[in-house]
């Protein structure tokens, strides 16, 4: 009772966010309705009983990757007079309409109750040693392919944005 | 059992909380008390109540009054709720950093388990990091919410900063991560034992330097002070704020210190280890501990007594001068009657069999207070760097983080796991 | 529940991904040579990769040419078609880097991460089409764009270059965010996300009840890969990227991208989206006329033969999507079909392309149909190759595009999707406009020079001997296998 009280409200908290990133006119705003909104999903993933991945949610896009996207928006300097202000178009209300028909079909879709609640995964199999093992077994060639990933965006940046390369 | 569970950990946060705010005055007065030697004067010692001054420390109290009967400023261009949220967001990331702290082993009395630690993460010191990447929010937020050129420049600075030397932080930890093989902050105690030199520190001193340097970058102290510097940008993030709200600045950066001292101690210094000795041999030899600790406790504090009487003097004519009597006297008195105390318990032999809570409750004391005094010394540790390098231009800044700092706990990293894989 | 570990044969995983290890010390070696060594302008890097390319090459064809008959690591497979799929990869990189001599040379921004991301964008293309994992298929795609992203935008100075990355990019995450989303929901129907997982259980999933969720997956990864392979309605970006980006990137783009994202789209298909039957079909079908006739239309009133080009490339892609709806009853003859057909392409586009890398070899680039004015004229050699990729891309009888069209409306046929094959065969007609006219122009126009026509800057230069070696291999190429289809036929057969 309580852990389904504490999901819909992380739940809610965490859509009610992610609707003021698209809506909110202030860059800054926005992102930080993004902190809010991953924050919220850190929290439900702490309800499923994975700790771990929450804190690194926390912990890699609220403190790392949000604090650079604000640190950029802060640097470019938007002043607020210069925001225009949204306008409904065609293409928007079309956009919204598609949207909202793909969730109702697709809520319909997934709606079969009674519901079955997911086994919860253990402790021992969202530890970080788990993590970690995996991360160096059955995920090895994934993660290598992702530092190569990595370099490309590092050179990548550093050819496009520095003055003299 | 819910109830009974919900209670506990309603105490613990409320002991544990209370116990750090509590420091932040004895800081608050450490801090300028240490400034004041370090710069050969005397500091605060005039604030007195009824005469009483505990060695400026009224100082403190004085201040936490002036601020809380100060007028709020909020200047008309500031974005109301980002620039109210601001200080409370930076106080409150700095103080629950301390929930994985284990201040302790788990208290056993009468079969019930109390462990003062608000929340035993399995991965503790990974939350440790997540709490500290999210601190510089409250930074970030103040300094564009008070929409002024300095505290943007003080906001944008502390970014950089923080962001960057978190790399650094995080590196060298992993270190100690590879020695320990959990990220359990009890398990990382545990595993370093009672002897110094098997503590971290010892193990792995680069890993410490590197951390202790992040550390200050992570907490804006000098030398690391940027996004504050006065002399450049006025007061930074904070030039805006009056009042509580700056008070909010003021306690967050303090209570910044002493988790990262605990932290620091935890890690690297054994956290409540007390230094040789294990605290199953204490157990063991209770009764040993109590009847030589009792007396030695009691003439340490006839001797501080004793030493507070001597400094009597006629120098004020007035209520001040009879401070030292007021606390010396009383000081004596106590200490000689448990003195006595002693010695009666000991010719009657009710030390000889003590029961075993009363040495758990001991051990327990033992450990927290081990675990303070590190943490204090740490602290102490941070005002003297504070009062004696000066600030870092903003390039050397991010040269040290990046050019020195970040290969240096690379190759940390790769020369210890070469180490484990390779040891015999 | 405790966690499983798969363990990981190392040896054979050294010894499979050996050439991939060869890209990535050369990518390597690029960085470091960019980072430490001040004099940039040298042959050093393009022909360092050249030897990398050449030494992986070597070592692919070896596995290719073993009786393995494959080798699966759970996350990546190595069989014969992802080793062939590579060797055309790296046969593409090695025209862009050839091409790029000169290209970069003449604009004074000889860099070495040039070179450095081409060599990681093919890695992530081996990745990609070697993937026996959805998670693998994704890490490809990223690994492979996000390099691309810089290398279309890699002439800083340059307005539409920069609007080429930027574009590319925003669009490409786009795209990804579909992918990610569409692979989460196919995760959370199927419970996996190995294709052979897949493969096994799609008919079952889709009989059940995750049926839904499955196919909103599979609709995600659609879009995804749509924008991909630049498939109408997710074109948009294509023309102006292809025109923004400098002539050996494109060149780059829409060959080695190309053939990467149209192989994982196959193997994808094999496995993950013939499941869905009759969806899948009418999806892909309606996607095929749309970018055919979309693609041919465009194409015949542009001005610019990079952007005709780009416009072509998205009416081939169309082509290659008319054998796609046949993976459902005949997967073999469908990807034998699209193989043969990207290995033509690959050959008639860089080709092409190779020649509008020589007609802008100035500063700015003239790349307008105009400019070729008279080219029969002064560069009779020139003017007959660029004829010949031409008339391959339209697919006239002695070419090789001629035989690759053909097995493709083959297969359709036989499947029984006449209808596409008809539509598919009006549009080669249409086509024939827009291919026919730098032919007409090239032999028939007399350049005015008051409206600047013919003698395009770069013209004036020698062709670099890096040019002559990519033109002669392609001419080769397309002309070879167009008077001998059967030994491709036959390559083609032993890898799928």
């Amino acid at each position: 009772m309580f852990e389904a009280i504490l999901f819909y409200s992380l739940a809610a908290v965490a859509v009610i966010s992610a609707l003021l990133v698209v809506t909110r006119v202030n860059p800054i705003s926005s992102a930080l309705m993004l902190v809010v909104c991953f924050m919220a999903t850190a929290g439900v993933f702490a309800i499923l009983g994975a700790a771990f991945i929450a804190i690194l949610q926390i912990l890699l896009y609220a403190g790392a990757i949000m604090v650079l996207f604000i640190f950029v928006i802060m640097l470019i300097g938007t002043d607020p007079a210069d925001l225009k202000r949204r306008q409904m178009t065609f293409a928007k209300i079309l956009g919204a309409a598609a949207a909202v028909y793909l969730a109702i079909v697709l809520g319909l879709a997934a709606w079969r109750p009674p519901f079955i609640a997911a086994p919860m995964a253990g402790d021992a199999f969202l530890s970080p040693a788990t993590i970690g093992k995996q991360l160096v077994t059955t995920y090895l060639l994934p993660f290598e392919i992702l530092s190569v990933l990595l370099l490309i965006a590092i050179v990548g940046a550093v050819v496009l944005a520095k003055k003299k390369i | 059992m819910m109830i009974l569970d919900l209670l506990t950990a309603l105490a613990k946060v409320v002991i544990i909380f209370a116990m750090i705010l509590g420091v932040v005055p004895v800081l608050i007065w450490m801090e300028r008390k240490g400034a004041a030697y370090i710069q050969d004067r005397r500091g605060p010692n005039r604030a007195s109540i009824l005469g009483m001054r505990l060695g400026g420390i009224v100082h403190s109290f004085a201040d936490a009054l002036k601020l809380f009967t100060k007028e709020e400023i909020a200047a008309g261009s500031v974005s109301k709720p980002l620039f109210y949220i601001a200080p409370m967001i930076t106080f409150f990331i700095a103080i629950v950093t301390v929930g994985v702290v284990p201040f302790a082993e788990p208290l056993r009395l009468f079969g019930y388990e109390f462990n003062l630690q608000i929340a035993d993460l399995n991965a503790g010191l990974i939350y440790v990091f997540a709490m500290s990447s999210i601190g510089v929010y409250g930074l970030l937020i103040a300094g564009w919410a008070a929409s002024g050129k300095y505290p943007l420049l003080g906001a944008l600075r502390a970014a950089a900063q923080m962001v960057s030397y978190e790399v650094a932080l995080g590196l060298s930890v992993v270190a100690i991560f590879l020695l320990s093989g959990s990220l359990r902050l009890q398990d990382i105690v545990i595993q370093q034992g009672a002897l110094i030199w098997d503590w971290n520190v010892a193990r792995q001193p680069v890993a410490f330097v590197l951390f202790m340097v992040a550390l200050f970058a992570e907490t804006n102290r000098l030398p690391f002070d940027l996004p504050e510097g006065e002399s450049e940008i006025v007061a930074g993030y904070h030039t805006e704020y009056s009042s509580m709200r700056f008070a909010l600045f003021f306690m967050g950066e303090y209570t910044h210190i002493i988790v990262g001292s605990l932290i620091i101690a935890t890690l690297f210094f054994g956290g409540w280890q007390f230094p040789f000795v294990a605290a199953e041999l204490m157990r063991s030899n209770m009764d040993g501990v109590i009847v030589i600790g009792w007396p030695a406790a009691g003439i340490a504090l006839l001797m501080f007594g004793m030493f507070l009487v001597s400094r009597f003097r006629r120098r004020y004519r007035d209520l001040r001068d009879y401070e030292t009597l007021l606390f010396g006297v009383p000081a004596m008195l106590f200490a000689t009657l448990l003195l006595i105390a002693w010695a009666g318990l000991l010719t009657r032999g009710y030390l000889d069999n003590i029961p075993a809570w009363i040495g758990n409750a001991v051990v327990f004391a033992v450990q927290l207070g081990t675990l303070l005094a590190k943490a204090l010394f740490f602290c102490a540790f941070f005002i003297w760097v504070r009062w004696t390098l000066p600030r870092f231009r903003y390039d050397q800044l991010m040269n040290l983080g990046w050019k020195v700092m970040i290969p240096i706990g690379v190759a940390n990293v790769v020369v210890t796991s070469a180490v484990m894989v390779f040891r015999p | 529940m405790m966690p499983q570990f798969t363990q990981i044969d190392w040896s054979s995983l050294f010894n499979m991904g050996l050439p991939w290890i060869v890209i990535f010390a050369a990518a390597a070696i690029a960085f470091l040579t960019a980072a430490l060594v001040e004099e940039e302008n040298s042959l050093f890097t393009p022909v360092m990769t050249l030897v990398a390319i050449a030494v992986a090459f070597a070592l692919s064809w070896g596995r290719w040419l073993s009786p393995l008959p494959g080798l699966s690591f759970g996350m990546l497979v190595f069989d014969k078609l992802s080793v062939f799929v590579w060797l055309m990869i790296l046969f593409s990189a090695a025209i862009s880097v050839l091409l790029s001599i000169p290209y970069l040379a003449a604009r004074g921004f000889v860099k070495p991460e040039y070179y450095g991301l081409l060599l990681l964008s093919t890695l992530g293309m081996a990745c990609l089409v070697s993937a026996g994992d959805l998670l693998m298929v994704y890490l490809g795609i990223e690994t492979m764009s996000l390099a691309v992203y810089v290398l279309a935008g890699f002439l800083r100075y340059r307005a539409a270059s920069n609007e080429a990355a930027l574009k590319y990019f925003l669009i490409g995450a786009f795209a990804s965010a579909f992918l990610l989303m569409g692979i989460a929901f196919v995760f959370g129907s199927a419970g996996s996300t190995n294709l052979a997982v897949l493969a096994e259980r799609s008919t079952e999933i889709m009989a059940g009840e995750g049926r839904s969720f499955y196919l909103f997956g599979v609709a995600m990864l659609l879009i995804g890969f749509g924008f991909k392979i630049a498939a109408v309605p997710f074109h948009a970006w294509a023309p102006d990227v292809y025109d923004g980006a400098p002539t050996p990137v494109t060149v780059f783009m829409a060959t080695a991208v190309k053939a990467a994202a149209f192989v994982a789209f196959l193997r994808l298909g094999v496995s993950v989206f013939s499941a869905g039957g009759e969806v899948w079909i009418t999806v892909l079908s309606v996607g095929a006329v749309a970018t055919m006739l979309l693609g041919n239309l465009a194409a015949i009133v542009q001005e610019n033969i990079k952007r005709m080009l780009a416009y072509s490339s998205i009416a081939h892609a169309g082509y290659i999507l008319v054998a796609f709806p046949s993976i459902v009853s005949d997967p073999q003859g469908a990807g034998r079909a699209v193989l043969f057909y990207l290995f033509a392409y690959i050959l008639m586009t860089a080709g092409a392309f190779a020649v509008v890398v020589v007609m802008g070899l100035g500063k700015d680039e003239p790349t307008g149909i105009s400019r070729l004015a008279g080219l029969g004229k002064r560069r009779p050699v020139l003017a007959a190759t660029l004829t010949l990729f031409l008339l391959s891309l339209l697919g006239i009888p002695p070419t090789v595009g001629f035989f690759a069209k053909y097995y493709l409306f083959l297969t359709a046929v036989k499947s029984g999707y006449i209808w596409l094959v008809v539509i598919a065969v009006i549009n080669s007609a249409i086509s024939a406009y827009y291919y026919l006219r730098p032919i007409v122009v090239m032999y028939f126009k007399i350049p005015s020079p008051l409206v600047g026509e013919g003698q395009g800057e770069g013209e004036t230069h020698a062709l670099s001997p890096f040019i002559v070696a990519v033109l002669a291999i392609t001419a080769l190429g397309v002309a070879y296998f167009g008077i001998f289809p059967s030994n491709l036929l036959a390559i083609v057969t032993g890898s799928f």
